[in-house]
């Protein structure tokens, strides 16, 4: 099992960062996990019950690759294996999920940027994410906004999927990508992260 | 008090100066792509399976002695884009290809049995196999195996039926330019009121 989890750092930012890490804690101790570093630190805890390190180990790190993940009080960041930024986020709560072999994180109130080759490709806002550091793949849902970093172009869907080692973006449910004046709106759609190509269904470009 | 009036006089008038500002901005009119699956890349925008290219004109009715694209129907229709002024997009061209079909309306002047001249507004519907439209040039060029009707109101037999394997509509002009092919000539075969010529 994979799970990231970081530190509290000991800074609470008002309110709902505090009942974000409450949840999280609770959470942990539900889980029978450690709660802050700071508090009780990885190597000293059960390694049976406790995995201590974010990032993917043993045979999923062969398979998957090693991801560094981390959480700064409300920041979490993934970095590949060469040290290049894969994914880092801003967000109000978070909770920590287990689901099989995964390190499943669920975060709501998110801000996100999404990097390719270490630069960043677009920027993500969405009320609820669940991010998976193992298979580097984040689910967004309740209207999400991706707007690119590079080009001109910003989209909106009911949900979405970011396949980062694909380098693909998958939304569905209401979608509509506004480049200037040009808009299209559309069932679902398909992207590279940066939002230069995209492939639609059941789509109406307008030109207003 | 003198002051809060003269704030709603104000706000008054950048009310004024907005919506005034907002007529002069607006565009002559919308023009929209659909199909089963559109793709964007860059400034080209590409729809395949059951593609339309509607333009909507917001100016007022066609002007006489002009003719006017309302759309385009094609198996799979490439929009090329090019970015103007404040980086608004306009359509520089477009192809269709496959089951085209154009509907156009034209306005013609002629002269009624009372000798007034009067626009009719005739419907000009086109197949083809393929389909350009230059957005600057004002043109759409038809090729392969055209065959365009031209309507009227009132008329149940189509007014003019044109054959031919290349067709250019000059849109500003309101003219049809046929072409044929050695061993495959242009046809045009009008209607009268009184009877068929060809």
């Amino acid at each position: 099992m994979t799970l990231a989890f970081g530190s509290c750092e000991g800074i609470i930012c008002g309110r709902r960062t505090l009942l974000g890490v409450l949840l999280v804690l609770g959470l942990l101790a539900v889980f029978g996990l450690a709660g802050c570093r700071k508090a009780v630190s990885p190597r000293r805890a059960d390694s049976s019950r406790r995995p201590p390190v974010p990032a993917a180990t043993g045979d999923e790190q062969g398979k998957a690759g090693a991801l560094k993940a981390e959480f700064h009080g409300a920041k979490m960041t993934w970095d590949d294996e060469k040290g290049a930024r894969v994914w880092e986020a801003r967000f109000k709560e978070a909770a920590a999920l287990q689901t099989g072999k995964s390190a499943v994180v669920e975060l709501r109130g998110v801000e996100a940027g999404l990097y390719r080759n270490g630069k960043i490709a677009s920027r993500l806002v969405a009320p609820r994410v669940v991010a998976d550091s193992r298979t580097r793949e984040v689910k967004a849902s309740g209207g999400v906004k991706v707007t690119s970093a590079i080009y001109d172009a910003s989209v909106r869907a009911e949900r979405l999927l970011w396949r980062s080692r694909e380098d693909k973006l998958l939304g569905a449910g209401g979608v509509r990508m506004r480049k200037g004046n040009l808009s299209i709106t559309a069932r679902s759609f398909e992207a590279d992260t940066a939002l230069k190509k995209a492939k639609f269904t059941d789509a109406e470009m307008s030109l207003e | 008090m003198r002051k809060v009036a003269a704030a709603l006089a104000l706000i008054a008038a950048l009310g004024l100066y907005a919506a005034l500002g907002r007529a002069d901005s607006y565009s002559i009119g919308k023009t929209t792509l659909s199909g089963d699956v559109i793709v964007f890349e860059n400034t080209t925008v590409t729809a395949t399976g059951s593609a339309k290219l509607v333009h909507i004109s917001q100016s007022s009715p066609i002007e006489p002695g002009t003719m006017r694209l309302d759309s385009i129907q094609a198996k799979s229709i490439r929009a090329d884009l090019v970015e103007g002024k404040g980086k608004t997009l306009t359509l520089k061209e477009a192809s269709a290809s496959g089951g085209v079909i154009i509907e156009a309306r034209r306005a013609d002047s002629v002269t009624d049995p009372s000798g007034q001249t009067i626009t009719v507004i005739r419907n000009v519907h086109a197949t083809a196999e393929s389909a350009k439209l230059s957005e600057g040039r004002d043109t759409v060029l038809l090729t392969g195996s055209v065959v365009v009707k031209i309507t009227e109101p009132g008329r149940a037999e189509p007014v003019a039926v044109i054959d031919g394997q290349n067709v250019t509509y000059f849109l500003k002009a309101n003219k049809i330019e046929i072409k044929g092919q050695p061993g495959k000539p242009a046809g045009l075969t009008v209607t009268s009121k009184e009877g068929k010529q060809k």
